[in-house]
């Protein structure tokens, strides 16, 4: 199966905590296109596992429209959302152990993980599953036995075990020393590449962000900035807002007037006070 | 490069449920061992709960039938013909009588014919009974002579050597009592009957006695002749055929009970039609056994639908703990696109294969369970046997576990699975409550059924686990907040142990699971206590009331004051026994009179002094006056007649009431003895004493007073043909004997008018002057004063089923109606005579004296422990005095019986369901510490990383558990009393309900408290050694575990 596409277009998610309304998302739009390898990136508390978990339709959005492929997830009932995962989507979850059966070999999780497959859906062999991601020699080894860098190849594989066209994995390199964590970004990126898989991959991790072609910085629920080869961008929102980079938000303090002109057909930001003056 | 080597479609063709269950169940095979041990007793008490009533009920049939072998034998006999032309049917005719289906189920019928004979030709009166029984020869030894070949050839009882000096070879005539012809019988030899009590005489065995005639009451007797049946061919004997069998136990059961009672009931019409009766008791025993099986049919599925119920609440428990634990496991298989539906069944295959397992394997061991009790309990008293109810209930049991198994993944699988990922699950409080309040609400309703209603239906009986659940749940609930609570306190009290374990408490819902668990079973043990040891009671003192007391010794005597003075030899001072002689009534529906001696009744009798109060027994007793006693054979009385009047008695308007009659000439002065060696009480009348002279006139009576008499009373008596009316006193001057020239009457007080029916104008009364002046107004009627030395009217405690009123009667020696006064102090059952009985001083009746009647009377002896331990030695006293004791009864014997009751070997089941209960709630206490020790570990390990010293998170360990666990004991045991207390009455304790002897049904508190703390030392010391566990593996390392 070829890599699948995301869309979402002003995507909400409200969740309850404490008698209060929470926006964990407000008005999230953004593509990612088949294949591609995207890196969410941002501070705790901003919503990249609340967009990762929506994606993988483990929550259900509050407004907005979010699109996997051909599947609307907004509109899809829990049977619908049970098909698209059993084949479409693959989730890895935070903590490498919370994604395996502990009593099952890693080939046995495979296995375990592909048996809700539809029936019309071809999936390859465990032991190529786990091939893909280096672990076939470790095959049939006890999960006890294994690294915890190969503990987490073992979870990505389970992830891919239906070669879904979209991997979503929430910080898949955390809690591993540098050789682990480039061992699994490395099969991340095999996996990405030989397969064309979409994957959406959440980090902290600069170095792992820096290895990524894409990133997407999230802060406080609203798309903040995007990276593109080194290179990071702010994003203009569909209502026309613009997040300022951390460090030009220092400098304009929330509250600031701002002169916003067009010169030589550059945007510029100009600072004024209570008066207009500059 | 993409992946381009596709095996195979996708995932059921991977094996489904059951791909990986073998891997999952080695995982975790202990839980796996502890649902299927849960489930191993559930579906135990499921097949063994049916299994063992039908069992205690084919029991009972066979011990009724054993235990009761004459009454429910078959005993048929024919009267002799009526008329001459009339045969008498032959034993074998009765023999058809048994249907062909039920003989394999009866004994080989023992054919007979007797004739009871008088002995022609020689000079006492004696009678004697022929008799031919089908292989009577094999039943006796021949002490002399031959057993008898020949027609007219018998063998006469070694016993009637001695008395009638019988001997072989001698030969006499006789013939049947209601014929005069007669024939010759000779003598061969003298028998022994090997055992009198063997089977095989069916009750008519010899009689064992050789009896002298005594005149006036019977003539004289010997023991059984036997003889051959030919002789009865020859010889125009009143034949009477007689033909005995009985049901077999061990081969009748209780599917044949129907067809018995029906089959005896036929017999009996039958038997009518050939000239005979079948006594056979068998149908009354039918409804017996069946009464007993409708309490076996209680008493049992009580106490087992409480295990069990209580079983599948803690595999319910045992059940959330697991799921619990399995929830990253589901909320992977979801991930995974797993349906809910796949991801619960899966879930449920796994956990259904113990629990199916488990459930199953309860009928083998249900079975093996029932074989030990057959050997032990049950003695061998049922058959193998498989009722149908048992696969029905073990099938039951398991679709019933699977059904929990089912609801139980059904709740959790449909979780969110964003829930479903959190590390500690986020309770839907709400959801909790509500099922928990649905348990409370259920409970109170049951309880409110129980308490109000009228006692029918299975609520009221669960009423112990109903109520420990919901007490036990309500605690639970109230024990979080006050666990906070408690934590806060005793942290700034600086009680930092203290404050820890109650925190840990507060945080952990799983204690609720646990303290109701343990509410319950502590209520189930505290039910199963007080349940045996409250019927326990009932059947010891049920046993002791119905036999009076610890043994009863039944006396033949001929006379009372025989009976009195032989035990005044043995026990002068009543130490080891109390006499109680009983005068039946001729009708069943009069009272009996049952005569104690009160002092020592209270001191011997089971529970003798609860028979009244001490003021009862002192209005009981004999009054303190010493009776007036004399010997001789004349009684001297020296008496004038004082002024007399001509007395017309007048009806209302004033006008006489009978035709005017000529003067009275003269009265006769008579007395009322009572022979101190019969007991007998005679009239002595005086000569005429003429009126109309003041001279004093000395007047002679001969008596029969050698051995002793004493005078009772004194009155008036007219001759027949003078019954003209006189008013007047008579005065007695002297009255003496040969013995004593003046006998001292008393105090004119002393003696009191007995009232005797007659005319209302009719009175006598005593006062001074002289030794005795009796003023009198007489119309020709018998008049009577009584000394003092017993009361007119005799007080009696009368049992409260007779409707006393003032004019009842109780019979005395003789059978003469005796007016009695209720003295309304009767506290407790009438041992022994519980109805229709009044309790009289023995004391009061021998002074009132009375021929004896023998056959409605009986001499009964009853004995203390201390007696019962010299009962030999009393028996042989006894009979040195020449009476003929019989012990009758044990209250021991009775107690036994009582034992063997379908009730109480139902009841024996409740020590099963105090082990089944400690055995549930320390698996719910292991299940909840195994699958949360940890977290708890976890949580412990932190707290010393903060500094917090070992001992200190060591003693919140403990207490942890050790606290709620031990106040839920002490919540369930008393659920478990009060439980009993709504329970028990609906507990049929006995076959026959209701009676005279009330339930004792109050709280053993000895029982309740020794459960209690044995419970809470059990308990406590599990959680302790838990709670140290725990602490002993909170080390750092601990901390960093992930893959649990």
């Amino acid at each position: 199966m070829s890599g699948l596409a995301i869309s979402t277009t002003g995507l909400v998610h409200i969740y309850r905590a404490h008698g209060h309304d929470v926006a964990a998302l407000s008005g999230i739009g953004i593509t990612v296109r088949p294949g591609e390898l995207v890196g969410l990136l941002g501070p705790s508390g901003a919503g990249k596992s609340t967009l990762l978990q929506l994606c993988g339709g483990l929550l259900t959005p509050s407004a907005g429209r979010l699109q996997i492929g051909e599947h609307n997830l907004a509109t899809m009932t829990e049977a619908e959302l049970d098909r698209m995962r059993s084949g479409d989507v693959g989730i890895v979850l935070q903590g490498a152990g919370r994604n395996l059966i502990p009593y099952l070999s890693p080939l046995d999780n495979v296995r375990y993980a592909q048996q809700a497959a539809p029936r019309d859906r071809e999936v390859p062999a465990a032991i190529d599953v786990l091939e893909l991601v280096g672990l076939r020699e470790q095959a049939e080894s006890p999960l006890t036995a294994l690294t915890p860098g190969q503990v987490q190849l073992c979870a990505v594989a389970v992830g891919i075990a239906t070669m879904p066209g979209l991997l979503l994995a929430d910080e898949p390199t955390s809690q591993l020393d540098h050789h682990a964590r480039d061992e699994v970004l490395a099969a991340i990126r095999t996996i990405n590449q030989r397969t064309g898989m979409t994957v959406l991959l959440i980090t902290h991790d600069p170095e792992v962000a820096a290895a990524l072609p894409r990133t997407i910085t999230i802060r406080d629920g609203r798309i903040a900035a995007e990276g593109r080869s080194g290179e990071e961008y702010a994003v203009v929102a569909s209502d026309g807002s613009l997040p300022l980079p951390p460090h030009v938000a220092e400098l304009l303090p929330a509250g600031t007037l701002v002169q916003v002109t067009i010169e030589d057909g550059q945007v510029r930001l100009s600072p004024v006070d209570q008066e207009g003056n500059r | 490069m993409r992946i381009r080597i596709f095996l195979r479609a996708g995932g059921e063709q991977l094996g489904g449920h059951t791909l990986f269950l073998r891997q999952a169940l080695r995982y975790r095979w202990t839980q796996a061992l502890v649902l299927a041990g849960i489930c191993l007793l559930i579906g135990t008490c499921a097949a063994f709960a049916p299994w063992f009533a039908r069992a205690v009920q084919q029991t009972v049939m066979t011990e009724t039938l054993s235990g009761q072998r004459l009454p429910a034998a078959w005993q048929l006999e024919t009267s002799p013909a009526r008329t001459g032309a009339e045969q008498d049917p032959e034993p074998e005719t009765l023999a058809q009588l048994v249907p062909a289906d039920l003989l394999p189920l009866f004994s080989t019928p023992v054919l007979g014919v007797h004739s009871d004979i008088t002995w022609r030709g020689v000079p006492e009166s004696i009678t004697s009974r022929l008799i031919w029984r089908d292989g009577y020869c094999a039943e006796v030894v021949m002490i002399e002579g031959r057993c008898p070949s020949a027609p007219n050839e018998v063998i006469a009882s070694v016993n009637d050597r001695q008395m009638w000096k019988l001997a072989p070879g001698q030969t006499f005539r006789a013939g049947a009592e209601t014929s005069t012809s007669d024939g010759a019988l000779k003598i061969v030899g003298l028998y022994q009957p090997r055992d009198n009590a063997a089977d095989y005489w069916y009750g008519r065995r010899p009689t064992g006695h050789s009896r002298p005639p005594v005149e006036g009451k019977h003539p004289g007797g010997t023991d059984y002749l036997l003889t051959d049946r030919s002789t009865f061919r020859t010889s125009a004997w009143d034949q009477h055929a007689t033909m005995d069998t009985r049901p077999l136990p061990g081969l009748t059961w209780l599917d044949d009970l129907d067809r018995l009672e029906a089959a005896s009931n036929e017999s009996k019409l039958k038997a009518v039609d050939l000239g005979a009766e079948n006594t056979t008791s068998l149908p009354a025993l039918a409804d017996r056994i069946r009464s007993q099986r409708a309490q076996a049919a209680t008493i049992i599925p009580l106490i087992m639908v409480q295990v069990t119920l209580f079983g599948l609440v803690v595999l319910a428990l045992a059940l959330a703990v697991v799921i619990d634990q399995r929830r990253p496991e589901i909320a992977i298989a979801r991930l995974r696109g797993s349906t809910a539906r796949r991801t619960g069944r899966a879930l449920s295959v796994e956990l259904g294969v113990p629990v199916l397992l488990g459930t199953l394997a309860g009928g083998p061991l249900g079975f093996a369970v029932l074989q030990i009790v057959r050997s032990t309990w049950l003695q061998g008293g049922a058959p193998l046997e498989l009722p149908w109810p048992v696969p029905v209930a073990v099938i039951a049991a398991a679709a019933v576990a699977l059904g929990v198994v089912a609801l139980q993944v059904r709740g959790t699988v449909r979780q969110q699975i964003s829930g479903m990922l959190r590390r500690v699950p986020q309770r839907s409080g709400r959801a909790i409550s509500l099922v928990d309040l649905s348990i409370v609400v259920f409970a109170v309703a049951g309880l409110v059924s129980a308490l109000t209603g009228t006692g029918r239906g299975p609520l009221p009986v669960l009423a112990p686990a109903l109520l420990a659940l919901a007490a036990g749940l309500t605690f639970a609930h109230l024990l979080l907040p006050i666990a906070r609570f408690i934590s806060r306190r005793a942290l700034r009290r600086g009680r930092l142990g203290l404050a820890l374990g109650a925190l840990q408490i507060s945080r952990r819902p799983a204690v609720t699971r646990i303290v109701a668990a343990v509410a319950a079973a502590a209520a189930l043990v505290g039910f199963a206590g007080q349940a045996a040891s409250v019927a326990e009671h009932n059947r010891d003192s049920r046993a002791g009331y119905e036999t009076g007391a610890e043994g009863v010794v039944q006396v033949t005597s001929g006379y009372l004051p025989k009976f009195t003075q032989a035990l005044d030899t043995i026990d002068p001072d009543r130490r080891w026994l109390t006499p109680v002689v009983v005068v039946r009534p001729p009708s069943p529906d009069s009272l009996q009179t049952v005569m104690i001696e009160p002092a020592s009744f209270r001191r011997i009798a089971y529970r003798g002094d609860r028979l009244t109060d001490p003021d009862g027994f002192h209005a009981l007793s004999a009054p303190a006056v010493q009776p007036i006693e004399f010997r001789g054979r004349q009684l001297t009385i020296t008496a004038t007649a004082g002024p007399m009047e001509p007395f017309e008695p007048e009806r209302l308007d004033g006008s006489p009431d009978s035709p005017p009659q000529p003067p009275a000439k003269t009265v006769r002065l008579v007395a009322n003895l009572v022979d101190l060696r019969t007991g007998a009480r005679n009239l002595v009348t005086f000569p005429p004493l003429r009126l109309g002279t003041a001279k004093a006139s000395v007047l002679r009576a001969p008596v029969d007073c050698r051995d002793g008499c004493q005078l009772l009373r004194l009155g008036i008596s007219r001759d027949l043909t003078d019954r003209s009316g006189l008013r007047g006193t008579v005065q007695i001057g002297k009255l003496a004997s040969d013995d004593r020239p003046s006998i001292m009457l008393g105090k004119p007080g002393d003696w009191q008018p007995l009232k005797e029916a007659g005319s209302t104008d009719e009175s006598i009364g005593a006062g001074a002057g002289g030794a005795l002046t009796l003023s009198v107004t007489n119309l020709g009627s018998e008049q009577f004063l009584q000394y003092a030395t017993a009361p007119a009217i005799v007080p009696a405690l009368v049992t409260p089923d007779f409707r006393y009123d003032a004019s009842a009667t109780t019979p005395s020696f003789g059978g003469a109606p005796l007016p009695l006064s209720k003295l309304d102090r009767l506290s407790g059952p009438a041992n022994r005579f519980s109805l229709h009985s009044a309790v009289v001083d023995l004391e009061i009746m021998r002074r009132i004296g009375g021929s004896l009647d023998e056959a409605s009377t009986e001499f009964e002896l009853w004995l203390n422990a201390e007696g019962m331990a010299n009962v030999g030695t009393i028996i042989e006293q006894l009979q040195t005095a020449g009476l003929a004791p019989v012990l009758i009864e044990r209250r021991a014997d009775r107690t036994a019986s009582y034992g063997r009751s379908a009730s109480a070997l139902a009841l024996q089941l409740t020590p099963v369901v105090g082990i089944a209960g400690w055995a549930l709630a320390i698996v719910v206490l292991l299940l909840t510490v195994v699958t949360s020790w940890r977290s708890r570990a976890q949580d412990y390990a932190s707290l010393r990383i903060t500094g917090v010293p070992a001992p200190v998170t060591g003693r919140a360990a403990r207490w942890e558990q050790t606290g709620p666990v031990a106040l839920a004991v002490l919540l369930g045991s008393a659920c478990g009393v009060i439980g009993a207390q709504i329970a028990l009455p609906l507990i049929p304790l006995f076959a026959d309900t209701g009676g005279p002897y009330p339930l004792e049904l109050a709280t053993n508190w000895p029982v309740a408290l020794g459960l209690w703390a044995g419970g809470t030392v059990v308990l406590a010391v599990v959680t302790l050694l838990l709670g140290s566990g725990v602490n002993r593996r909170a080390s750092y390392s601990r901390i960093r575990e992930e893959l649990s």
